[in-house]
């Protein structure tokens, strides 16, 4: 058992004996050695199922969005990108910060299932946001359990929008190929929509089928006009934790799009990176009178 | 949202968004006219045709 895994159960079986929270939430390990699936955890006795690898790649800040019209307290363990996403929630009026008590865990990277699920466990690659990630380390917390780590993304900036800028590049009729051919698998699961922390309306304006111009029907228009809504739905509000993605069945590259937006948004706004401070409130969601007219083009 | 559309393959150009107050007759008469000719250059759009055919 590794150390970190040590901590948790200690600091998990502390708040939960003392009452401090109702549950902590945490990841324990699955059927599969290359996933650990979120757990949550009411008593202390439990405390042992939890543990910390190289496969606790879900985040598990939009679980806070259950709780948001309740009294509950909750005790939830964050990697850096975690962190950022419990920050989005606040931010964003979802959860007041006094009803989570945050366990930061500083985290080298964690590996995608699939790819693991190939490779296995020892080969298997860093799953794609641990290779542009720039806090590892929790931005905000109440203890964090292990030393810090070297922050610093693996490929730099770059490299980040390297794709975007190649895609951008190709024809127009060939990005349309690529992108319809994208959405015609969409199978409108909302899987996408339910895992991420940045959309988090209490009710989805794609819940409402009367509404005529939005529809559930699923056919390429339609799916574009819900994917594309989404992305700009989160866009300055997205912390890249790319768990839509990673949620989606059908492999739909949602970060492609999301990244796309993200560098529009430095090109225009100046650099931002969402959710890593609770008091800047994002780009889209003030308004100067500087602002470029560009973006609502 | 220009640029998102032309990032999927739209052209960019079919989406115009311009601040015209209700007391600017000219101008959004202007407006008009010129969008008109932008969509009459690009012709009638055949992408994302499926739904309602
Ligand atoms: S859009 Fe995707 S990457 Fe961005 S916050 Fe939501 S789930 Fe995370
Ligand atoms: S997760 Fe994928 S298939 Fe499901 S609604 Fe989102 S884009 Fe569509």
């Amino acid at each position: 058992m590794n150390e970190i895994t040590q901590k948790m159960r200690f600091a998990a079986r502390e708040i939960l004996e003392k009452k401090e929270v109702n549950y902590v939430i945490g990841w324990e390990k699955g059927s599969f050695a290359y996933q650990s699936p979120p757990v949550f955890i009411d008593k202390g006795e439990d405390v042992d199922r939890l543990i910390w690898d190289e496969f606790c790649i879900s985040n598990l800040a939009v679980y806070l969005l259950d709780e948001r019209c309740r009294e509950t307290k909750v005790g939830l363990f964050v990697k850096g990108c975690d962190s950022r996403g419990v920050v989005r929630l606040i931010q964003d009026r979802q959860v007041p910060r006094d009803r989570v008590y945050i366990m930061g865990i500083p985290c080298p990277g964690v590996k995608d299932p699939v790819k693991s699920a190939k490779a296995g466990r020892e080969q298997a690659p860093l799953a794609d946001k641990c290779l542009y990630c720039t806090s590892k380390n929790p931005v905000l917390y109440d203890v964090i359990l292990g030393d810090k780590v070297q922050e610093g993304s693996l490929t730099g900036e770059n490299e980040r929008f390297a794709e975007i800028t190649d895609f951008e590049e190709k024809d127009l009729d060939k990005r349309y190929e690529f992108w319809s051919q994208q959405f015609d698998r969409c199978i409108r699961c909302f899987a996408c929509r339910n895992i991420c922390p940045a959309c988090n309306c209490a009710v989805c304006c794609f819940e409402q089928p009367r509404v005529g111009w939005l529809s559930k029907y699923v056919g390429r228009s339609q799916n574009e006009f819900y994917i594309l809504t989404r992305a700009l739905h989160v866009a300055g509000r997205c912390i890249e934790c790319g768990e839509c993605e990673r949620a989606c069945p059908v492999n739909i590259p949602i970060m492609k799009l999301n990244r796309k937006i993200i560098k529009d948004i430095n090109e225009l706004f100046g650099q931002y990176e969402a959710g890593l401070d609770l008091e800047q409130t994002p780009p889209l969601g003030r308004y100067e009178t500087d602002d470029p007219d560009e973006f609502a083009d | 949202m220009q640029r998102l559309l032309g990032f999927v393959g739209i052209e960019p150009e079919r989406l115009q968004v311009r601040w015209v107050s209700s007391s600017e007759s000219d101008r959004f008469a202007k407006t008009i006219t010129e969008f008109t000719a932008i969509i009459r250059k690009l012709g009638p759009n055949r992408k994302l045709r499926d739904a309602y055919e």
